[in-house]
């Protein structure tokens, strides 16, 4: 069954559990490949795929419709989640109570995650964009950096790398088939 | 406000990356208001960024749906939709089972309450009999032992008869002489006020010798003992006694020869 997305917004609003679970069906691994790209480890990706289904759900009445799509208010908040759990203490008590021992085991472990990471960083569609336009589109989509983030990291001016976004887009646009 | 120029800065972009300061979000939301096309055109980005993250799509594992859907709070709020869930009803099914719970509850407690008034109500009332019992147990035991003495030849009976001052009056003594115990009973005397008391003599060679002053009461009466008596005598004294009879009140009076 295909909900009209003004439906499944009333629905979560009143409280129906199956439109939460239809919810989830349809946007979990979308949202949940955003926060595994920045958080790069299985057990914090779930923690905030679950925070953020529980915040959409519990704020669902907080999300205005007429400022955009129900996704971009879902990625926006899920992104800011998985921002914060990469900057919360339990990452830097997990650095710091690394033993010499086990040292060498986790960066064997944390290699491969990133390499998984990177395996599923690789988009078929982001190969159609000239590499600079590319890279723009990995560090702020996939990797959940901001656009000064990404000029002050990669030496770009600011305005370039917001007109390289929307040169992206434009091309995106047409690859994905968006009317 | 020229349209294209304004997209073409990429501010729609940062608008859905959530990148922009709260002043400049009012005023891309200013322009949306007013611009339908510059509304299609923020639409057409998020469809794309919205397309792209369905691309990048990472599968979570499937038992964290479960997971979440059962820690998701049922929010309380009134039903307006007609789809009643499951969660639905067994909050409603809860509710009333709290309900019929609570009711119970109210019930025994009731019942708790009566019944423990009616247990103390049963408690005090078998301490009255008890008591009751306790009272007839002592009564009985003064009679056995008023029995005892009157059955027992070791006493003589006394009858004090009335004299010219009271003639209906009577009274009885027992005495025995070995044990010196003394024991009067009253016939019929009569009613004293509160100012007198009766008064128990014995004549020992001619002289009067107290053995106790008494009220009006039932039963044997245990007097002051003596080991000789020629007579008894009682007369009428101020309340607490006297130490010499008068004689003008003398009640009753018997000998103890025959």
């Amino acid at each position: 069954m295909i909900r009209q997305e003004s439906d499944l917004i009333k629905q979560l609003r009143a409280g129906d559990k199956s439109a939460l679970s239809y919810l989830y069906d349809h946007y979990s691994a979308a949202l949940y490949g955003i926060i595994f790209r920045i958080v790069k480890r299985e057990e914090w990706a779930e923690e905030v795929l679950q925070d953020a289904f529980l915040k959409i759900w519990d704020r669902i009445d907080a999300y205005d419709e007429s400022k955009g799509r129900l996704f971009t208010w879902m990625m926006n908040l899920t992104r800011n989640l998985a921002i914060d759990k990469t900057r919360s203490k339990e990452i830097t008590r997990a650095k710091k109570t690394d033993r010499p021992h086990e040292f060498v085991n986790t960066i064997d472990k944390q290699e491969q995650t990133e390499m998984a990471v990177e395996q599923i960083g690789l988009l078929p569609v982001l190969e159609a964009l000239p590499p600079e336009q590319k890279l723009i589109v990995e560090q702020l989509y996939l990797k959940g950096y901001t656009q000064s983030e990404v000029a002050d990291e990669f030496g770009i001016p600011l305005g370039t790398v917001k007109t390289r976004l929307r040169l992206a887009m434009i091309t995106l646009r047409t690859i994905l088939k968006v009317e | 406000m020229n349209v294209e120029a304004y997209i073409a800065t990429g501010i729609l972009e940062a608008y859905v990356l959530g990148e922009l300061t709260v002043r400049e979000r009012e005023q891309v939301e200013q322009q949306l208001e007013k611009n339908a096309a510059l509304r299609d055109e923020l639409t057409r980005i998020e469809k794309t960024v919205e397309q792209l993250a369905f691309e990048a799509a990472v599968e979570p594992k499937p038992d964290l749906k479960n997971k979440i859907l059962t820690s998701a709070n049922s929010k309380l709020i009134p039903q307006t939709s007609k789809a009643v869930t499951l969660w639905q009803w067994l909050a409603a099914a809860s509710v009333i089972l709290a309900c019929g719970f609570a009711y119970l509850a109210y019930n025994y407690y009731t019942r708790w309450n009566s019944t423990s008034r009616q247990l103390a109500e049963l408690e005090s009332r078998h301490q009255q009999i008890a008591q009751n019992l306790n009272t007839v147990n002592l009564e009985l035991s003064k009679i056995q032992h008023e029995v005892e003495v009157i059955d027992n030849p070791a006493f003589a009976r006394i009858t004090l008869a009335g004299t010219a001052s009271a003639p209906d009056a009577q009274a009885t003594v027992y005495w025995s002489s070995a044990s010196q115990e003394v024991y009067l009973r009253i016939q019929n005397l009569k009613t004293l006020t509160a100012e007198n008391q009766f008064q128990l003599w014995a004549l020992i060679d001619g002289k009067p010798v107290d053995l106790g002053i008494f009220d009006t009461k039932n039963g044997l009466i245990k007097m002051k003992p003596t080991s000789q008596a020629d007579a008894f005598a009682v007369t009428i004294e101020a309340r607490g006694g006297s130490p010499v009879p008068s004689l003008q009140t003398l009640q009753v009076m018997g000998s103890t020869k025959g």
